[in-house]
């Protein structure tokens, strides 16, 4: 007979797949940025992230309804990690994937004047694309399932502990971003004034040699590669590249307008979202291995010192036939807990082994005249 | 009342009997316990509910026909044949295979064949087994068969050459290499059991029987039932050794009862007290010592009280710590 599949389970596993590879596609979406993919591949980990956000904001509101139910919602936000659940999945499909996706679909990429007030509502909005890190706790989701202590005591404290660093470099980066703005923002402020300087002072040089501005700066501005386009006064456009091209590999995100006296350029910043890409890849991959590091060698660390003699030790104290000593490393002995394990070890265990002597295993008591009755 | 003849029943009662102790043997109590362990919980349990059993099993869907007695020996002898068949094989194979003629060289009876050993020896445990004060008691002995216990600690005893080989080759000063002791010690387990029968101590008062939990711990009683033991023991195995029969009724009593040159009967002491409840582990929690070295250790701490050898057993915590048994 085919055994009823556990939704419960089912579900589970399917969340935590999602969080593997929301972790695998917040990397990679940086990763499309320092690189430099094209425009199609990065609307399409836009689109992922999009829907993981979703997934997990669908999952936050299910767990809430049913610990609500349940009574236990408090309980949950608080000691099971619930607060990591919310913090990861409507922040940043409201401050984020959300917004982005939108102004991706709603946004004419490359014409149209009603781009300019959407585009600059759409800044604002990414300069909270940091909060996009607050993804990556969701591994902490992961490290209950996956490491190797058995102990409920050791999942619980060493699920603080990563908690409580993992969320602190997080808060640090965010604190950083909200005081001092993004990186992003001040470094195109400063190309966008370099080149509004270039511009003005092409067009003096013109103007205090009667020369035409265009007949002078149209060689010096192509020959800077961050120049795209030149849009000249009268309407006439020069580009660096053909058209197909630079809509494969620009988008709205990749350069900035910059307006001279004379003309207005089409600035690329993709060395600068490089630059900034590679640094939220670094953040990313300081909390992935802040996580792995008390996984592994915590995990390891408290699980031989604490646990697993406290696992024996309420064995051999609730257990009338569980007699292990606990291990003491020579190096703890003066631990607390092995102080214990060692009177443990010293007195409690000879001491139930003289008050277990002549009981013999398994009484006559582990029959009754039910046992009797009952057969048929 | 031990056995009879089957023939006298009928096939559907024996069915009906076989029936009826394979449902006591399926309760959890009784089935996560050796097979001699779960003879006596039910035989116990049977002595302890004699009078309402003799009413129960007159129920219709009992044995209303039987009386109270046959149906005891049916019980009782398919209980035995369940727990021989489980129980009766690894010391079968043992007998059957074992090389006993460094037994010529312990004794003074000559060169003596194998095949006459191993009759005897057979015959010898059958005896011992159809006892059930004695078969109750031979736990720890199987226990010690079935984990190949003597196999593992003796060839590490030989192998580092420390206190308890210094003990066995120098102090008892048998002269046998690490395959003979192993056999030898297999053999003390076997006949070490014959105390719990009730045997004739006194020549002087033929009618008194006692085992060895009829005897007050005392030296001269003991040495007397100890002789008494052996003598008795003699003429059952021809081309025994009289020292290794004799170490191994000693082999039941505490260390203060056993001269320091018979390191044996105090090694065979502590290890049948090790392996008398013993549970194998599915596996050893990580904070935990290893089930032999712990034992060991906690003996250690109780050895005066139980009986044991404090140094025998430090030699055995060491070799098991070092070999996490």
């Amino acid at each position: 007979m085919m055994k009823k599949p556990d939704i419960k389970k089912i579900l589970e596993t399917f969340i935590l797949t999602a969080i593997v590879l929301v972790i695998i596609q917040t990397l990679l979406d940086e990763y499309s940025r320092y690189a430099h993919w094209s425009v199609r591949s990065r609307n399409i980990l836009l689109a992922a992230g999009f829907c993981f956000d979703l997934i997990f904001s669908v999952e936050f509101t299910v767990r809430s309804y049913y610990n609500n139910r349940e009574k236990k919602f408090i309980s949950w936000i608080k000691y099971e990690r619930g607060w990591v659940d919310f913090i990861s999945s409507f922040p940043l499909l409201f401050l984020d994937s959300g917004p982005s996706l939108f102004f991706l679909l709603t946004a004419d990429a490359h014409s149209g004047a009603g781009i300019v007030g959407a585009m600059n509502l759409f800044k604002v909005v990414k300069a909270v694309r940091i909060t996009r890190i607050l993804r990556l706790v969701r591994i902490l989701k992961i490290f209950g399932k996956i490491q190797s202590a058995e102990s409920k005591m050791a999942q619980h404290h060493i699920a603080t502990i990563t908690t409580t660093a993992v969320f602190t470099v997080v808060s640090v980066l965010l604190l950083f971003t909200f005081v001092f703005g993004t990186p992003a923002s001040h470094l195109s402020k400063d190309r966008s004034e370099e080149y509004i300087n270039l511009v003005d002072s092409l067009k003096r040089i013109s103007d205090m040699n009667g020369l035409g501005f265009r007949e002078l700066s149209e060689v010096i501005l192509l020959s800077d590669k961050n120049v795209l386009k030149v849009i000249y006064q009268n309407g006439t456009v020069v580009e660096r590249m053909a058209g197909s091209e630079f809509a494969e590999y620009y988008d709205e995100e990749d350069y900035i307008y910059v307006t001279g006296k004379a003309c207005t350029l089409l600035v690329s910043i993709t060395d600068i979202n490089s630059e900034i890409a590679l640094q939220y890849l670094q953040s990313f991959m300081i909390i992935i291995f802040i996580v792995l590091a008390f996984m592994i060698f915590y995990t390891r660390h408290f699980v031989q010192n604490i646990s697993d003699a406290v696992y024996v030790l309420n064995l051999g104290f609730r257990k009338k036939d569980y007699n292990l000593l606990v291990k003491i490393p020579e190096d703890k002995a003066d631990h607390e807990i092995f102080r214990l394990a060692k009177f443990y070890n010293d007195a409690y265990l000879p001491a139930k082994m003289k008050r277990n002597e002549g009981s013999e295993p398994g009484s006559s008591k582990s029959l009754s005249m039910k046992d009797i009755i009952d057969f048929k | 009342m031990e056995f009879s003849e089957r023939n006298s029943f009928s096939e559907t009662d024996i069915n009906k009997v076989n029936d009826f102790v394979n449902h006591l043997m399926s309760n959890p109590g009784v089935r996560s316990e050796s097979p001699l362990i779960g003879e006596g919980i039910i035989v116990n349990f049977i002595m302890q509910n004699l009078p309402q059993l003799k009413v129960t099993f007159k129920n219709s869907q009992f044995f209303p026909h039987l009386e109270w007695s046959q149906v005891l020996e049916l019980v009782l002898d398919n209980l035995y044949e369940r727990v021989s068949g489980a129980v009766l094989p690894v010391i079968n194979r043992f007998i059957d295979n074992s090389d006993f003629s460094f037994l010529d060289k312990l004794s003074d009876s000559g060169t003596v064949a194998d095949k006459f050993r191993r009759e005897k020896l057979h015959e010898f445990v059958q005896m011992i087994f159809r006892n059930r004060g004695c078969r109750f008691n031979m736990n720890s002995s199987i226990n010690i068969f079935n984990y190949e216990v003597i196999e593992k600690y003796t060839g590490e005893i030989f192998r580092r050459r420390e206190f308890l080989y210094n003990e066995l080759v120098m102090v008892q000063k048998t002269g046998i290499d690490s395959v003979e002791y192993i056999t030898f010690f297999k053999i003390m387990l076997l006949v070490k059991n014959v105390v719990f029968m009730k045997l004739q101590p006194d020549s002087d008062n033929p009618d008194a029987r006692l085992c060895i939990n009829d005897i007050s711990r005392n030296r001269k009683n003991i040495q007397s039932f100890t002789d008494s033991a052996v003598k008795f023991t003699i003429p059952l195995l021809p081309g025994f050794p009289e020292k290794l029969i004799r170490l191994a009724v000693k082999s039941n009593f505490a260390s203060d009862m056993i001269e320091d040159d018979e390191p044996s009967s105090k090694l065979i002491f502590i290890l049948c007290g090790r392996f008398q409840n013993y549970k194998h582990p599915a596996k050893i929690d990580r904070g935990a010592e290893s089930p032999d070295k712990s034992w060991f250790g906690i003996a250690g701490k109780n050895a005066e009280h139980f009986g044991y050898d404090r140094r025998i057993l430090d030699a055995l915590y060491l070799i098991a710590g070092d070999n996490n048994w």
